[in-house]
Formats: C-alpha cells, structure tokens, sequence
C-alpha cells in the first residue's frame, strides 16, 4: 500500500458572497510509496501551494480524497487534526518559519513540546539529529544570529525530530544562496536514504533534480511525470527542463 | 499633482488605520471635553458667587494644569507610537514617487483632519455635558443647581489654543522624523532581530533600592507633617522603581523561569515566557506606565472618596456643636472673663427663639507649637518646614470630667497624655523661656475628645490634662516668656446643641455674636461664634470638590490606561499573528492558542494592577496620615474606601482585559 494517495483531488475556492469562483486543482491523482522522494514542479498558480496545504491538512479539498498509511484526512476530527499534523508529518518552508522569540533548540524541540513530550526524551531526540545536520554548534543561539543555510537545517532538525511518515517541503531552497541549496539538497538525499519520505514542491530544476520522482502540475492536473531511474543530475536535470519548455511552449496546443 | 489628491489621500490614511487612529481621535475628544468642562466651571460666573466658590476655583485651576500637562505628555506619546506603526506606509508612498513634500502635506492634511474631529467634537461633547458634570459637582458640594444652559467662550478659547498647539507640536515631530527618515529603512520591517534582553544587575538594584526607600518612608513616617513634606519623595522613589524593576526584574524572573526546565518546556508555558521574553523590553515601559497610571487613579480616587465620605465626621471635628463659641481670653486682664454670665445669656437667647438647650459644654484649653526635642519638648523653633514640630494642648482635670465624664486625681506634676504619633512617653519635659516643666505621665490614653478648632492645625498633637487652672495659667506664663508677641492664650469655648432648626441656629449664632459688646461678660481678647450649618457648606465645597478632582482626573488617567492597553494588544496582535500561523503550521491546535494567548496575557495584564495594589497597600499608612490633615482619622472608612475602590478598577480593569483579548484573538487567529 502506498504511504501518500491523492485521488481526484479537487479544490475550488469562491469568493466571500460565493461570486467568483477560481479552480485551484481540478483532478489530482498521484501516491507516493514509503522511501520515496518526490518533487513536483509547476509554474506559479498551478496549484502546487494548494496541494501541499491539502495534503497537510491545513486546507480541506472541495472534493476527491487525501490517503496517509490509508487513513482518510477527512475522518480526522477538526480536534485532533494538530496532533495528528504533528506526529505524522514534518513541514519544511521557503522562509524557514522559524520563531525568532525562541532559540535554535527550542524551535527545534517545539513540535515535541506541542506534543508534552519529556526534556529528557527532547535531549535523547535531538542529539544525533543536530549531528546529523550539522548544527550542534549553534543550538543555543537565536535565529537572527545565524545564516539561512543554518535556519533552513534548523527547519529540516524540527521537522524530523518527531519522526514524521513524510516530510512535506515548500520550495525549501527558495531563499537560499547556491552553496546552502546544494547542502540542503545533499542533507534531502542523504535523510531520504535513510528511509524518510519527502515530497518537496519547488520552482527550481536544480532541486527537482534531486528527487527520485518529478511531478508536473498544470492548470490543476498532474500533467506528466518523470523517474530518474538510473539518471544522473545532470540528466535528470536536462529531462526537467525539456519538460518544462515542453509544458509552456507545446503544452498549450493540447490544453 | 492634481489639486485635490493630498486632501483626499489624507483622509484614506486615516480611514485605513482606523484601527489606530478612532482610538485617538477619541482620546482628543474626551481630553478636550474634560479640559473645556473645568475650564467653563473655572470661568463660571454663577458658581463665583457661591459661598465655598474659592475651594472650587483653586480646585479647578489644579484640574486645568494637570490635565494640560497630561494632554501634552499623553498625545505626544500616542503619536509616536501611531508613527511608528505607519513607517512602511510612508515609505512606500516616497518609493512609489511621492517626495517628502509631499507626504509632509498629507500630514499636514491628516493632522487637520485629526485636529478638527477631535477639538470639535471634544467641543461639543463638553458643552453637551458641561451641564451634567455641573450637577454632579454641584450635588458633591451640596450647592443649590442653578438653572440654564451655558455655553463658555473661555473654555471654547482655551480648548481650541492648547490643542491646536499640541497638536501643531506633534504635526512638527512627525515632519521632523519625515525629512530625517530614509524610505529603505522605514520599509524594512521592524520586528527584525530584536537582542534578547540581558539580565541587568545594575538596574535591579536601583530598582529594588528606590522601591525599597518609597515603602521604608510609607511605613516608617510618623508624623502627619512629615508624611506630607515626604509624600512627594516617596511617590518619585516608587515611580522610579516601578520604571527600574518592570525593566529588570521581569527579565530576571522570566529567565529563571526558563532554566527551570520542567516549567518552561511546558505547551502553555513554553510559548508565553518566551513570548514575554523576546518582548518585555518593549513591554515593560508600557507595564510601567499602566501600573502607575493605576497606582494613580486607585490613590486619588480612593483618598478623596473617603474624605468626602467621611465630610460629616470632619465636620463634626472642625463644628463639634451646632453652636459654637470660642472666647480668647486676656490672661493679664483685671477684669476676667465671666463664662457663667454668658452661659445665662446665651440660654435667654435659646429660649427666646423657642429651644431647648440639648448640651452644653464649655471648656479652656491652651495650645501652642513646640519643637521636638531629644526626650522633651522646647520652644526653639526653627521656623521652615520639615522642623520637628508638633502641637501641645493643655486642659485642666476638672474640664477634662466634663468633656468625658471621667474622675481623674492629679498631681502638680502629672499629666494624663494623648499622642496623635502613638509615641509612648513616660515623662514629659517642657522647656519653654525661662520655665522647665517636669510632667510624669500617669496615664497615657488611647483617644481624647475633640479640643476647640485644634484640627484645623494639619500637624500632630499632644493632648494633656493637668491638674487645675494654676498649673494652666503658670504654663501658659511659660509660653508667653518665650513666644512673647506671638504667643497663644488660653481659649475658652462652648460647645451648644438646641432642638432648632439650621436655620434659626444661624439666627441665634447671630445674637449670641451680638453679646460680644456686652460689658457684664468681662474682658477678652476675641469673641468668635460659629455654627456647623454654615460651615458645612464651606467643608463639602473643599470636601466635594476634591472628590470630584479625583474621579474626574481618575476617569482621564482611566482613559489613558485603557488607551495604552489597547495599543499594546493590537499591536502585539499584529506581531504575533505570523508566530501563531507557523505554531499552526507545526501542530499547535487552535484550543491550545486560545489557553496559550490567555495565560500570556493575563500575567502581562494582571502584573501592573497587582504591582499597583501593593503600591497602594503600602502608601495606605501614608495615606492615612495625610487624611488627618484633613481631621479625617476614620482609618476603616479609609480602608473600606480603598478597598472598593481597588475592586471597582480591578473590575473595570477585568472589562477592558476581555475587550482588548478579544480583538488580540480575532487578529491573531484571522487567516
């Protein structure tokens, strides 16, 4: 059974006194299997904000349904919803969304906190992770003292740290320079090795490039979609980008 | 640019922040109002004629400069807050074109605007309830309301000079900081990076050290004369500080808050410290300014509260008759002064009138000022404030019986003694010119009647019975070998109640006065008849006009309060609305936000009215003495005054709390 299944996913948003009406998503269908990492791209206002929203639980879909490990988004009761956000999926953002009132280590143990975990079992928790992502050195400093390569690592360290089925990112390089996108696109690797699920949107063929898996979205379909397969970078990224000159140039004609 | 935009652009800025700006136009309303309502009662020609109209008049004037002073500081204030909140606006408009003369002249257009609503509308919300203010005041004084409907031209004059220059003044600092202002800077946001607050030693110290001072002076002042000449002191200490520890010792707290890891990495706790924390910087001048406000409103409103409430004791203190006469007599005279004669002709004049005489009391009594010496009194005085100085009083035992009915045996040289200060005293030693008076004390008592006009004199006393009229006389000697010109006489008085009504008692008062020219009555010095109906009217003119002084200024500051509060909670709202978004965002459930937002404001709330409640319980002893300036030693009215007073703003604090928290909420959880 696959981790993630999205199935006729349809969102319509209307205006306040129900005039205008905007079609987000009009039929999205793709899963995604545990271990896998996938990348979905698309142009702005195809939608691809809206999916992850949906998929996060943070907007309800006009129609079609979201599985995780099975379980129907919709059934989760409106009380329950935090919790169930916070122990199954970890949120990666463009802008970080780190809470400047609290210290690295604090907003990494947040979720934990949220869900009245131990400082004990924090500690045991966050350690090998902080490691692991290269940030043990500046748990005890602020956001603004440090760089956005560190505050995004901050952000992927929170979201890890409640072992989340998949961890959902939202054009995680968007704000970063080079340098710090080719470590965190490394870092996605190396945990998606390990086993973590991850389903990334973004606008950038570098980062798709990464993936095991590019979804295309567009006018609120999913269009196409490329496997690496055995590619590399370089490859992968070429396949992108024919995609993509393909989805704005020829794309139309069959729109 | 075309002719009409400014105006135009002007009135949307304040259409848009209204948010921000109606709180502040309705400030200058009501401070305007308030200033022209004492400003036409101040200006009122038929409120000059009543009798008391001086305690109205000063009354006034102190209300004016106060509200002033206040309107000044207070829309000062506002306006740079206002300012602040609007940076990016500004900035943009001179990014997208517009040059700074330009935006000088929508300021200028709004500041018109601003000026305009709130001067006519504070006009005309003064004028409306200059009239109801004017019966409550009136009804405080217990004077006659007269008739009609006034309209002040000197109210109007004044209202419409200060504000238009206070408001001219602000006008001036926002161009000011315009043509300073780089557009790069103002739009860049401004919650960026803020330091965390470090522990500062320094200023706990000082704090704890100012604080400590005030309450040390609250408690320890012994004497009503010392507590007034310290009053000022103390208040300035505690001001200070409140200042310092808002600043430093909530950070403190905060921080061993934060070590304590079982507390802090708690849901509820974990978002509220570090919330207050990252903000108390900002926070604590605003807490400061709310708790001394508060502090403020709860001293004035519950002080003068209890001396209008307790006006009939006061009075009865000042006026112990209905009828009261006060004979000085001329001890060097041959021809003494015969107190029996009067008494007959005084009954005659009772009678005459159809009364009864109910009591009569009469009584000599001498007083004078000494100084506070090392273990005696002495005669010494340095003539400036602040001297150690109290008031001594002397009456025989025989008219000691007759005022309270108690048997005493003295000896030459014992004295029965009461100390306003509480002082307890074996011995008393007067030293006065060439005499040295050695009294042991056989008694010392809990409370003496009320002697003559004594508490008029706004300074402690020492009340002593001696054995008789000799003893009397030869300190009275004493005295006037070291007071000479100026020294006191023996006062003789009686104290008469009949079964008249107020007004023939002012009749009878009349003829009694008329006996002074008698020439059976003896020789005396001055002869002086007074009755309580009349000076009634004089008490609850002070009495009534300082009430309504307290809650009038206490509604202003009330005000102020409210307003302050508001800002911060919308502010504050605007500021933490993207925090809870990404709290959301990582799995904070909405019920959690509502507890969370709760207990963080609550502290940050109830902190300044609690700091303000223990500012009040210690400057209550302070306080007290103050009152007995006044002749008001009713310590439980005072304390059921204080007390209700206490409840009442902490109800009206409560109100204001929920308000602002709801509008906090609304802001923080729209999506």
């Amino acid at each position: 059974m696959a981790l993630l299944e999205v199935r006729n996913l349809k969102k319509v948003y209307t205006s306040r006194f129900g005039g205008n009406h905007v079609q987000a998503l009009s039929d999205v269908n793709f899963t995604v299997e545990a271990g896998e990492y996938v990348s979905i791209m698309g142009e702005s206002g195809s939608g691809k904000t809206t999916l992850l929203n949906i998929l996060a639980a943070l907007d309800k879909p006009t129609g079609g349904e979201v599985l995780l490990s099975g379980m129907n988004l919709a059934n989760v009761k409106d009380m329950d919803i935090a919790a169930f956000r916070r122990d199954n999926i970890g949120f990666v953002f463009q802008d970080f969304n780190l809470l400047d009132t609290f210290s690295i280590k604090d907003n990494i143990f947040l979720p934990l906190v949220l869900a009245g975990k131990s400082y004990k079992e924090m500690e045991h928790r966050i350690k090998p992770l902080a490691a692991k992502l290269g940030i043990t050195d500046i748990l005890n400093k602020y956001p603004y003292e440090v760089s956005g390569g560190q505050k995004q690592r901050t952000a992927v360290c929170r979201a890890l740290i409640t072992n989340p089925q998949i961890i959902l990112a939202d054009e995680p390089t968007g704000s970063l320079d080079s340098k710090a996108t080719d470590q965190l696109l490394n870092l996605f690797e190396r945990i998606n090795e390990d086993g973590q699920t991850i389903l990334m949107v973004t606008h950038s063929v570098k980062a798709a490039s990464h993936a095991k898996r590019v979804l295309f979205i567009k006018d609120g379909t999913v269009y196409h979609q490329i496997y690496r397969g055995n590619c590399s970078f370089d490859e992968m990224y070429q396949k992108i980008s024919d995609t993509l000159t393909l989805l704005t140039t020829g794309g139309d004609r069959n729109a | 640019m075309r002719k009409g935009l400014f105006p135009s652009l002007a009135w949307q800025n304040l259409r848009k922040n209204g948010k921000f700006y109606l709180p502040y136009i309705l400030t200058v309303i009501c401070t305007v109002a308030g200033f022209y309502i004492i400003n036409a009662i101040a200006s009122d020609k038929g409120v000059s004629e009543l009798r008391g109209a001086s305690y109205v008049y000063t009354m006034m004037s102190w209300g004016n400069f106060i509200i002033s002073i206040f309107a000044v500081i207070f829309l000062l204030y506002t306006n740079s807050f206002l300012m602040k909140r609007r940076n990016k606006e500004l900035a943009l408009y001179n990014i997208l074109g517009m040059e700074k003369r330009h935006i000088a002249r929508v300021l200028c257009y709004e500041a018109f605007y601003v000026a305009f609503m709130g001067i006519s509308g504070g006009l005309v919300c003064g004028i409306l309830l200059h009239k109801l203010v004017t019966l409550i005041l009136f009804k405080l004084l217990h004077f006659d309301v007269p008739f009609g409907f006034k309209v002040s031209s000197v109210g109007i004059e004044a209202s419409l000079i200060l504000f238009s220059v206070i408001i001219g003044v602000t006008l001036f600092f926002n161009l000011i900081r315009i043509g300073k202002a780089k557009p790069i800077e103002l739009l860049k946001s401004t919650d960026a990076g803020e330091r965390e607050p470090k522990s500062k030693w320094l200023l706990t110290l000082v704090g704890v050290l100012a604080l400590g001072a005030g309450y040390y002076i609250a408690l320890t002042t012994k004497t009503a004369l010392k507590a007034l000449e310290l009053y000022f002191l103390a208040v300035f200490l505690v001001i200070i500080g409140t200042y310092c520890l808002f600043t430093s010792v909530s950070i403190v707290i905060l921080k061993l808050l934060r070590k304590n890891r079982k507390i802090y990495y708690k849901t509820k706790y974990f978002i509220g410290i570090s919330g207050m924390m990252y903000r108390m910087k900002q926070n604590a001048v605003g807490l400061a300014n709310i708790c001394i406000l508060s502090t403020m409103v709860l001293v004035m409103v519950s002080g003068t509260l209890s001396l209008y409430l307790g006006t009939e004791e006061t009075l009865k203190e000042y006026y112990p008759g209905q009828i009261n006469l006060n004979v000085t007599i001329n001890a060097e005279s041959d021809r003494k002064f015969n107190d029996e004669v009067l008494k007959e002709k005084v009954k005659e004049i009772i009678s005459k009138n159809r009364g009864e005489i109910t009591r009569y009391q009469d009584y000599s009594y001498l007083a004078f000022t000494v100084g506070i010496g090392e273990g005696y009194f002495h005669t010494n005085i340095e003539r400036r404030l602040g001297a150690e100085i109290m008031q001594v009083c002397f009456i025989t035992e025989e008219d000691f019986k007759k005022l309270t009915g108690k048997e005493v045996n003295l000896k030459d040289n014992e004295i029965l003694l009461f100390d306003t200060t509480g002082e307890k005293r074996d011995k008393v030693i007067l030293k006065t010119g060439d005499y040295t008076f050695d009294f042991t004390v056989a008694e010392q008592l809990e409370s003496f009647p009320s002697i003559g006009n004594l508490a008029l004199y706004m300074v402690d006393k020492g009340y002593m019975v001696v054995k008789d009229e000799k003893v009397l006389y030869k300190i009275y000697e004493g005295q006037k070998s070291a007071y000479k010109d100026i020294a006191n006489n023996i006062e003789w008085v009686a104290v008469i109640d009949t079964d008249l009504m107020e007004d023939i008692q002012v009749k009878c008062a009349v003829e009694i006065s008329n006996l002074s020219s008698e020439d059976s009555i003896g020789e005396y010095k001055s002869f002086d008849v007074g009755t309580r109906a009349q000076g009634s009217v004089e008490i609850y003119a002070l009495n009534g006009g300082f009430l309504f002084l307290g809650i009038f200024l206490g509604l202003i500051f009330i005000m102020a309060t409210v307003l302050i509060i508001y800002y911060k909670q919308i502010s504050e709202g605007y500021e933490d609305k993207s925090r809870f978004e990404i709290m959301q965002q990582v799995g904070l459930p909405k019920k959690e936000i509502r507890s969370s937002i709760h207990a963080q404001i609550l502290i940050v709330f109830f902190a300044p009215l609690l700091v303000a409640a223990i500012h009040v319980a210690f400057d209550f002893k302070l306080m007290i003495k103050l009152l007995s300036l006044f002749a008001l030693t009713n310590v439980k009215l005072t304390m059921l005054c204080t007390i209700i007073t206490l409840l009442g703003f902490a109800v009206m604090y409560g109100f204001v709390y929920g308000l602002t928290a709801r509008t906090y909420y609304k802001i923080v959880s729209t999506q």
